[in-house]
């Protein structure tokens, strides 16, 4: 457990260093990941502790998005006065997305399987 | 002494942390009721604690920040279902990043049409604009813009709870019985919160989830501030 934890915060760092070494609007965490998968993919397989490490912590995943998303509670007076408009784009887009998304996919991979 | 345990240092972490067991336990109870998720519940909670007792945001923050640092960690960890999959997902390399491309440019252009029909602030809009991707990376891009930050991940972390609840009933309805499809509209739209989500379905779920939510954000990163400098 504690080995992979290791592995996984030193590759945040390397991530972050990279973001900020060539100025990239991309975060640490996203370069992180592309590195690690890039070093399974050399090494050809997942180590033990660093699976056993995920299968505890993805669980937790929803328990660390809470203090972030409780910021809304900075911008009630804004969202008070725009609420309306608010909701119904963050709703209609949100509908709209999971209905268009999982069609477009489907009907691209129709086509290009067509091709082949 | 109420006023010292209020202003302790682990007082954010510690109702953060029972705020979410109670959700899990609320969870189970419900027979597992997606309206009912931990997330949703234990955020309402922190949220109601907070402004009961009249704490300050950023106090809150500073104190439950161990959390919110190991998000990114974690996130990393994603690249090991994403490489559990590889193979599928090689397979369907084209759709994967056409879809990104079209859907994504779809949703929010909706979102920022609407806002713009009920007249909402030059803010709001710009910071609207970049909702569907993970915090960090929305952050960074909604300041590039001129957007607010932290508006920014309000609206991020507003979608995404919204999609963990109203996406796995939407595409159950919608006839959607492949967990790949399932996990790339979950982590497209409803980035982190989607994949954690995703990951409770299933790993192939949570590996396209994950790897939705990556391109999408790194998509979105690269072509928004051109989209909105050309524009303006």
């Amino acid at each position: 457990m504690l080995r992979g934890l290791i592995y996984l915060i030193l590759l945040q760092i390397a991530g972050d260093t990279i973001a900020n070494m060539f100025a990239l609007p991309i975060p640490g965490a996203v370069i992180g990941m592309v590195l690690l998968l890039a070093i399974l993919i050399v090494k050809g397989g997942i180590s033990e502790p660093l699976l056993q490490t995920s299968q505890t912590l993805f669980p937790l995943l929803p328990l660390l998005l809470i203090p972030a998303s409780v910021g809304v509670v900075a911008y009630l007076d804004l969202l008070e006065k725009e609420w309306i408009g608010i909701v119904a784009a963050l709703v209609i887009s949100l509908v709209a997305s999971f209905m268009i998304t999982p069609f477009i996919f489907q009907r691209l991979i129709q086509i290009t399987q067509q091709d082949k | 002494m109420f006023e010292f345990i209020l202003q302790h240092p682990l007082f954010g972490l510690v109702i953060t942390l029972v705020s979410f067991r109670l959700g899990q336990i609320a969870y189970d109870r419900s027979g597992k009721k997606t309206y009912c998720q931990p997330v949703v519940v234990g955020m309402a909670l922190v949220i109601l604690v907070l402004l009961v007792f009249n704490i300050p945001y950023s106090q809150y923050f500073e104190s439950a920040k161990p959390l919110h640092l190991l998000l990114g960690p974690v996130t990393i960890a994603l690249a090991i279902p994403l490489y559990q999959n590889l193979k599928r997902i090689r397979a369907l390399l084209l759709p994967i990043v056409l879809t990104v491309f079209i859907a994504s440019t779809i949703t929010v252009g909706l979102a920022v049409i609407i806002l713009c029909v009920f007249g909402a602030s030059e803010i709001s809009l710009l910071s609207m604009s970049t909702k569907s991707i993970t915090t960090p990376i929305a952050m960074i891009v909604s300041e590039e813009i001129g957007g607010l930050a932290s508006l920014s991940a309000t609206f991020v972390m507003t979608t995404g709870v919204l999609g963990a609840v109203l996406g796995p009933p939407i595409l159950d309805r919608l006839g959607i019985k492949d967990d790949g499809v399932k996990g790339f509209a979950l982590g497209l739209t409803a980035h982190a919160v989607g994949t954690a989500r995703a990951l409770e379905i299933s790993e192939e779920c949570g590996a396209f989830s994950a790897l939705a939510m990556g391109l999408t954000g790194i998509f979105t990163a690269i072509f928004l501030p051109l989209i909105i400098f050309i524009v303006y």
